[in-house]
């Protein structure tokens, strides 16, 4: 799927500006950068929830997981029926476990309502809800940002997981760039609404190309000894 | 829902702020302009959606038919409806609002008369309940943060919720029959003298101070749990400081709203209060002239409160719009 | 031993117990039996003339006296039950069905034509309902039938505004964008997500307006523009009843109370069901009182803070802070770290004095630069101590300049002048390295960036002379390029002040870099207390390990799985009797689940609480 020339306005407001961006199949790209930069607004146009001007080719069954996982739940509906939602009903009866089971939770979840999850495990029933979608590009905005770092790891393995196994593509967005680093196989720097590099994921990282990656880098937290 | 947008707009410099407010207030005024045409219209419809013949009706069928055709072509009613509604728009512009169908006295002289009454009436009130009801919600939030008190809490609640239950048409019936006809404190009726004006305002008021306290309690106690004053408690900051300069101010967008549509809504709630006490208000003669079938007299009262009601609203937007800093950044963010 | 102990508060009852709801509930259930059994029971005297018995007050016969007709008053109040509660219940319907239509209109409409209705909604709701009501009432004539519709349409643009709020605040929920993608009808996504989920609020609303209704329709027959004789509600008696209040004062008082106490029943019932509605999600709480600390151990002079034993309990067996000693030396920079739900915010609160009711603290010891907190006075802790939270958009106060935000401490403990102060204020803001400060000094907060209202906040905390800055969380809200600029300055100002510094976490990355030593917290206790520098490879606690190996950083090896932890954190009301953390242990023993390790010498400057560790 090709991004070509992508904008998004609101009123006066520029917040994806002439954005051009190419994901395999397959791929993972993570998107970095941070608040305001744009980033969520190219997810949102992606997923067809925003009007934009450009050119988006092969974007067909976009998916989309979202940051919180306490709002993205509807409250009265169990996860059964949230995962099953983009399912014809006659296959949901086997649809619905298979895909809880895509994603490490038991089938006997189903009949849960999300209050009684964890934010990891609701995050992992949108993922699988995405998944019920049959999608050929998943976006996950921020999907980490409110969970727990112990909780953390398993998402994220669960997110490589499904990429070697299923095939899928990826668009990941987060401000965390060793997070990125660790899911994506290219990553793209957003800045001020634009792409200011993008190439793969170790060289972004080890040889900057941009003075904004350098910044972001040097930032990035780091334990001692 | 775009997290950039609302981002750049917190970071905004004064400038783009100002014109920001200049714009809402701007959108305001075309707002205001659109409801008044509605209501011009409206008052207009009125008479003519009435079933029936109006001039009949309000002569009665004992009136000779030459009568009711005589007063029909007096007051245009045969012509064109355009026509009817261009001369009515014009006479209304040119400060013309007709004449009563029983009287012969222009509209517009009863309402030059009577509207200053009610207007004392309901600003009297709205500023009575302001004084008492702030400090009161105040001092119920935090006597009652966090669920501590509760006793309190439970009393609060009652009371201005039964308070708020009861409408100003029985306070008034009730302070008529204890105070005035029962002990003789008060005049029951009229007005003449300062003592006349205390059971109407009273009558007025209560109500919208249960409401006013109900409203400052929960903000008060919003603002109590920000972190700015979890701040200001960790600088050790004396209560009344920190109450009255941390809490307070932010505490009176939301007090004022309610203040201004309180305002307009004392200015129909003087109606009944009128009526109970006789008052010689825009209220009372809305009443009269609708059990008397006296249209011209209630389609001009009905314009004119509108319009009261509509200008008020209006002030309100525009003066906390000015007054509040933040209020376009909750707007945009929200 | 002081202990600053908070009541408990007393058990928190159903919302269906407490007294307003008892009398509300009572109230309707009243008025219901009334509208059944009323005209039934008292129906024939109601409507019985005596021509000897007209225009009387109060009697033995006659109660609340007779009409002009003689019949008996009490008999035609009690009748006029059932009239005046079906118009009320008319007028709703027609209010309630019109008004969720008319809000529902523009989901369905163009977009022109949306926000057409919109507009027009928005407009009659700043119309008071009473004019609304006679306006339509004069056009719809005389009588009951006009005062109903009268006061439906008054209710109307009230039910519309509530369901445009309700409908657009749901269709933006990411669940309804998650539907949309996954390419659920649009029929459906109103039927499955949208209604059920306004349905709630708008029967709320409902219950409210039926008591709104009542009162507007009495008031309309009270001014005689509603039900007209030979009918009768609750206001036609007060109308005629009004009349002679000046002879017989006594025969207003039953329509009279008839109407206030349907109209106080409503309200009260409705405000318990908004308040049941809301609190549906949140548990219940039970009495419970900490138990005293421990005797402490000699305090320690050199410490600019000390905690020992400090216990944060919440009634109903919550104890998110347990037995946490604590303590931070002089220009030390300590990071107090643990997940969400650690009790590592409330151990701030807790020395900050900002723990909210009905959360109670006990401690053994709990001293500030020296001294008992306990026993020192406001001015004394308002000066020594600075606080800086998570989030700078909040902390700092909308509707005051900056600038007087920073002078009040100043004004208030240390007696300067209001020039004073605010020379100071501007020398600390300039301080923290806020361009410009004087220009920033006479602005609103909304006027400054995130991280310069952060630095602003540092800079209050510096108005003072801080021996201790406890940071929470401070840096969480911002960009990761303006954290590493706000790290940067506190390092500064601990350099600067002496000040010592207690810096709380999620993030064990950033505590690593920035601080001296590590206190690690899990489910309210402290598992580990090592250097920081130690963090990367020196850690021995199994969660602190595993906390590590799960946060990935730009070396982490990308052909490997993270490393996560199993299971979740106990909550603070479940904390068993052994080891917090056995439950997701890979070493657990069966010692671990019943028998709780206590903090112990691990090695230089490193405490740990694990058994498999230290025996």
């Amino acid at each position: 799927m090709r991004i070509e020339g992508l904008t998004v306005r609101y009123g006066g407001f520029t917040a994806v500006d002439d954005v051009t961006l190419e994901i395999p199949d397959g791929h993972v790209v993570g998107l970095v950068g941070e608040s305001g930069s744009g980033k969520s607004s190219l997810a949102r146009a992606v997923s067809g929830l925003v009007s934009y001007t450009g050119r988006i080719d092969g974007a067909q069954r976009v998916q989309m997981v979202f940051q919180d996982p306490y709002a993205s739940l509807d409250p009265r509906m169990t996860i059964g029926e949230t995962v099953g939602e983009g399912i014809v009903k006659r296959r949901r009866a086997t649809e619905v476990p298979r895909l809880l089971g895509l994603v490490h939770l038991p089938a006997e979840l189903a009949d849960r309502y999300p209050r009684e999850l964890s934010g990891g495990q609701r995050q992992r029933v949108a993922i699988a809800r995405a998944l019920g979608g049959d999608p050929a590009l998943l976006v996950a905005d921020e999907i980490t940002g409110s969970l727990d770092v112990s909780v953390q790891g398993a998402v994220l393995n669960l997110v490589r997981g499904l990429r070697d196994e299923l095939g899928l593509s990826m668009l990941f967005i987060s401000h965390n760039l060793a997070v990125v680093r660790y899911v994506a196989d290219t990553i793209a720097v957003m800045h001020h609404g634009r792409i200011v590099e993008h190439g793969p994921a170790e060289q972004v990282v080890e040889e900057p190309a941009h003075d904004y990656t350098r910044a972001l880098l040097a930032a990035v937290p780091r334990l001692r000894g | 829902m775009s997290p950039p947008h609302a981002g750049r707009a917190a970071n905004a410099p004064g400038r783009t702020a100002a014109r920001r407010t200049l714009r809402t207030a701007v959108r305001r005024i075309v707002r205001f302009a659109v409801s008044l045409a509605v209501l011009l219209v409206a008052s207009f419809a009125m008479i003519h959606l009435i079933p029936g013949d109006p001039v009949r009706a309000s002569l009665g069928p004992a009136a000779p038919m030459e009568l009711v055709e005589a007063r029909t072509a007096a007051l245009g009613l045969d012509r064109p409806l355009p026509e009817q509604f261009t001369t009515y728009v014009g006479d209304i512009l040119t400060g013309d609002l007709g004449a009563s169908f029983l009287t012969g006295e222009p509209v517009g002289d009863v309402i030059a008369a009577r509207l200053p009454n009610t207007l004392t009436l309901a600003l009297l009130a709205t500023a009575v309940a302001l004084v008492v009801a702030v400090p009161l919600g105040m001092w119920a939030a935090v006597r009652t943060e966090n669920g501590r008190n509760r006793g309190t809490e439970l009393t609060f609640g009652t009371a201005t919720g039964a308070a708020v239950a009861v409408p100003e048409f029985l306070y008034s019936i009730a302070l008529v029959a204890v105070l005035a006809v029962g002990l003789g404190w008060f005049p029951p009726a009229g007005k003449a003298g300062p003592l006349t004006y205390v059971l109407p305002v009273v009558a007025l008021s209560v109500g919208p101070i249960a409401m006013i306290a109900r409203i400052t309690r929960v903000e008060t106690l919003r603002e109590l749990g920000t972190d700015y004053v979890r701040l200001a408690r960790a600088k050790r900051l004396p209560a009344a400081r920190l109450h009255l300069r941390h809490v307070l101010p932010n505490t009176l967008t939301a007090t004022l709203t309610m203040g201004g549509l309180l305002l307009t809504s004392l200015i129909a709630g003087s109606v009944l209060v009128e009526y109970v006490f006789a008052w010689p208000g825009l209220g009372l003669k809305i009443v009269e002239s609708i059990t008397q079938k006296d249209y011209p007299v209630a389609q001009s009262v009905i314009l004119v409160y509108g319009a009261i009601v509509l200008t008020v609203n209006l002030i309100v937007d525009l003066v906390l719009g000015a007054l509040d800093p933040t209020s376009e950044i909750k707007e945009v963010s929200a | 031993m002081r202990a600053r102990v908070t009541k408990g508060s007393r058990p928190r009852s159903g919302v269906w117990r407490s007294g307003p709801a008892l009398i509300g509930g009572v109230l309707v259930l009243l008025m219901a039996v009334l509208a059944v059994a009323g005209p039934i029971i008292w129906g024939e005297a109601a409507e019985r003339i005596d021509a000897g018995a007209i225009l009387q007050g109060t009697s033995a016969a006659h109660p609340l006296g007779t009409d002009n007709l003689g019949r008996d008053l009490l008999a035609r109040v009690l009748v006029a039950g059932r009239y005046s509660l079906a118009l009320a219940l008319a007028a709703t319907l027609i209010g309630a069905v019109g008004g969720i239509l008319l809000g529902a209109l523009p989901s369905v409409l163009p977009r022109r034509a949306a926000r057409l209705v919109t507009g027009a909604v928005n407009a009659l709701v700043a119309f008071p309902g009473l004019l609304l009501a006679m306006f339509t009432a004069v056009v719809a004539g005389l009588g009951a039938r006009g005062a109903v519709l009268g006061i439906g349409v008054a209710i109307a643009p009230g039910f519309a505004r509530l369901t445009q709020t309700l409908a657009a605040s749901v269709a933006g929920a990411d669940y309804v964008a998650a539907a949309r993608m996954l390419g659920v009808p649009r029929r459906r996504v109103l039927a499955r997500h949208i209604l059920p989920n306004i349905a709630e609020p708008l029967i709320l609303n409902l219950a409210q307006s039926l008591g709104g209704a009542l009162l507007g329709l009495a008031g309309m027959s009270f001014l005689g523009l509603g039900v007209q004789p030979p009918d009768f509600d609750w206001g036609r008696l007060l109308f005629d009843g009004f009349t002679r209040i000046y002879v017989t004062p006594e025969v207003v008082l039953g329509p009279a109370a008839a109407v206030a106490l349907a109209g106080i029943g409503f309200n009260l019932l409705g405000d318990t069901l908004a308040r049941a509605a809301a609190r549906s999600s949140a548990g219940q709480r039970d009495t419970a009182r900490p138990a005293p600390p421990e005797p402490a151990v000699e305090p320690d002079p050199e410490a600019v803070l000390e905690v020992r034993d400090l216990t944060v309990s919440f009634p109903g067996g919550s104890t998110p802070v347990r037995e946490l000693s604590l303590s931070v030396a002089p220009g030390e920079i300590v990071g107090l770290v643990g997940e969400s739900g650690s009790g590592k915010s409330l151990t701030a609160a807790a020395v900050g004095g900002l723990v909210p009711y009905p959360g109670a603290v006990t401690y053994g010891r709990l001293r500030l630069g020296g001294a008992d907190v306990a026993a020192m006075s406001g001015k004394e802790l308002g000066t020594a101590l600075a606080m800086v939270f998570q989030d700078p958009m909040a902390s700092l106060n909308p509707a005051l300049k900056v600038g007087g935000q920073l002078a009040e401490v100043a004004i208030v403990h240390q007696g300067a002048s209001r020039a004073d102060a605010r020379r100071r204020a501007v020398d600390r803001l300039g301080h923290v390295r806020l361009p410009d400060p004087a220009k920033h000094a006479a602005q609103h907060p909304h006027e400054l960036s995130g991280g310069m209202r952060q630095r602003a906040v540092i800079a209050m905390g510096l108005m003072g002379t801080p021996r201790l800055i406890i940071a929470d969380e401070p840096t969480t809200a911002l960009d990761v390029t303006v954290q590493r600029q706000i790290l940067r300055l506190l390092r500064e100002v601990v350099a600067e002040t002496g000040a010592a510094l207690l810096f709380i976490s999620h993030d064990i990355a950033v505590v690593g870099e920035l601080c001296d030593r590590v206190v690690v917290m899990y489910a309210g206790r402290v598992v580990e207390e090592l250097p920081a520098d130690r963090l990367a490879d020196g850690a021995a606690h199994p969660y602190t390990r595993a906390l590590i190996a799960s946060l990935p950083d730009l070396d982490t090896d990308r052909a490997r799985p993270l490393a996560g932890i199993p299971g979740t954190q106990p909550s603070p009301a479940q904390v068993g009797a052994g080891c917090a953390f056995a439950g997701r242990c890979a070493l657990a023993t069966e010692r671990c689940h019943t028998e709780r390790p206590e903090l112990v010498d691990h090695g230089p400057r490193q405490r740990v609480a694990c058994w498999e560790v230290t025996s």
